[in-house]
């Protein structure tokens, strides 16, 4: 699944570790996210939408 | 003592005390075992002594989380990839040790073993899926 996680955090100049604090969950998994090599669960997903108070389809979208 | 020190030590303690175990097993030697006891004591007393310090090392680290969804799963498939690969060695060493059983009967109790060895291991996976099934549901 595609994503634009990076594009919605430099968006609003966080860093992987602000990001990842602020969501609870570890820098590693960020960059996995980032890179398309990790699809997160569908809470963690929504967790993302709602901190940049946007949909998950904005966000993540198929492949 | 700051948590650094107090992960550093409880973790070389822990692995002396370890290694002084298995030393006094395999050499017979009970002064070994004792040591290793007392070694391990003593890291308890350091945990319990300086207890918020030792949870900030092994857990969260000034607010970096160790653990998420991702490190769980990662840690979930390593398990199963690791169990898989085990189950699979012993069984080709079954094979290998009852071909070879006319050579030494050492070869056929062995295999006895590991037999035993494999149908534990299946059991407890049977039971962890039994468990896990009833904990998320049918």
């Amino acid at each position: 699944m595609k994503n634009k996680l990076k594009v919605y955090r430099a968006m609003n100049n966080l860093t992987q570790e602000k990001l990842a604090i602020d969501l609870n969950i570890t820098r590693q998994s960020v960059i996995a996210i980032e890179k398309n090599r990790y699809d997160p669960s569908l809470s963690l997903a929504f967790k993302i939408a709602k901190y940049f108070n946007t949909t998950i389809e904005d966000i993540f979208e198929e492949d | 003592m700051n948590s650094k020190s107090v992960g550093i030590i409880t973790i070389v303690l822990s692995i002396c005390a370890n290694l002084l175990w298995i030393l006094g097993v395999i050499d017979e030697n009970f002064l070994m075992f004792i040591a290793s006891i007392i070694l391990a004591v003593i890291g308890l007393l350091i945990i319990f002594k300086n207890y918020n310090e030792a949870e900030e090392f092994f857990t969260n680290i000034r607010g970096k989380k160790i653990e998420d969804e991702r490190s769980l799963k990662i840690k979930e498939k390593a398990a199963i990839a690791s169990q898989g690969s085990f189950l699979a060695i012993l069984i080709y060493l079954v094979i290998g040790f009852v071909t070879l059983r006319s050579l030494n009967p050492v070869f056929l109790n062995s295999a006895y073993l590991l037999i035993a060895i494999i149908i534990l291991q299946i059991v407890l996976l049977i039971i962890a899926k039994i468990f896990y099934k009833k904990k998320y549901g049918n």
